[in-house]
């Protein structure tokens, strides 16, 4: 450990020390406290036509079709097998979900999200939402 | 989890906040430490990558996948949850057209250590996609 204005035994988490995740002799500083595996990695709420309404870690979105929008992180992550996990809001009595386009394959640092109707086509929603973990 | 203690401005014997102190959330003279991060409520405390396979391809927190059938997956827990009311959700990745989607199972209910994702189709039977995805919150 090194000096600090906490004092002089101590120092602030590094970021292999958060994404391993075992010491509790170094404190968790707010510019390091994403690289934490539990950490929420971006998060992005958008319109159908790529406008984003808020988010978290997202360069930009750009609406590519019909119920397909493709992401682009700020910050990448270290691989593309990281999670992600997808959701929309919707109107009423409209069956529609969102999953993950395998087709458009997610890299570490995009992905395309899909819009589903009950009859399997691609539609848009009124808004669509992300989150992503995984190791940056 | 062991408080460890150090010098800081917090106070002369400032310690690591303990796993209940993070649950808590509301110490303001106990610093976190990358050790107990993950027990704060806003924390995440699994999610995971997986094939239809059964194959983990990127996870935290996940002991393993069983593969049940055609769109249905068990996961298990490495660090359990206080209990089986915790927060899950689940996302599929399927190739587009195919319309996909993600739900978790409540007739092999959600349990501490456990839970299984399954997949539909549109029609609403179990079917496979390319991956999937879930990631859950909770108190450990």
């Amino acid at each position: 450990m090194g000096n600090s204005a906490f004092g002089v035994r101590d120092t602030s988490a590094s970021e292999s020390e958060q994404q391993a995740g075992t010491s509790t002799e170094t404190y968790v500083s707010p510019g390091q406290q994403e690289s934490h595996s539990s950490a929420c990695k971006f998060w992005i709420r958008a319109t159908t036509t790529g406008g984003i309404t808020d988010s978290y870690n997202i360069t930009s979105v750009v609406d590519s079709g019909a119920g397909k929008l493709a992401v682009t992180i700020a910050t990448d992550f270290s691989s593309a097998t990281y999670c992600i996990v997808a959701g929309i809001v919707g109107d009423e009595g409209f069956g529609k979900w969102a999953a993950i386009d395998a087709t458009s394959t997610p890299t570490s640092g995009t992905f395309e999200m899909n819009v589903y109707s009950d009859a399997s086509t691609v539609v848009d929603a009124n808004f669509n939402m992300a989150y992503g973990f995984g190791e940056q | 989890m062991a408080n460890s203690a150090f010098d800081s401005p917090l106070g002369v014997n400032a310690s690591s906040a303990s796993q209940s102190e993070q649950e808590a959330a509301t110490s303001t003279t106990t610093f976190t430490s990358p050790g107990t991060q993950q027990f704060h409520p806003s924390a995440s405390k699994l999610w995971l990558r997986a094939d239809f396979g059964a194959t983990v391809s990127d996870s935290y927190n996940v002991t393993s996948i069983s593969d049940d059938g055609t769109g249905k997956a068990t996961v298990t827990i490495a660090t359990d949850f206080g209990g089986a009311t915790y927060c899950v959700a689940a996302t599929v990745n399927t190739a587009e057209g195919s319309g996909r989607w993600a739900t978790i199972d409540n007739t092999s209910p959600p349990a501490a250590g456990t839970f299984e994702i399954n997949v539909y189709s549109a029609a609403g039977t179990l079917a496979d996609g390319s991956f999937m995805y879930a990631v859950a919150f909770g108190a450990q």
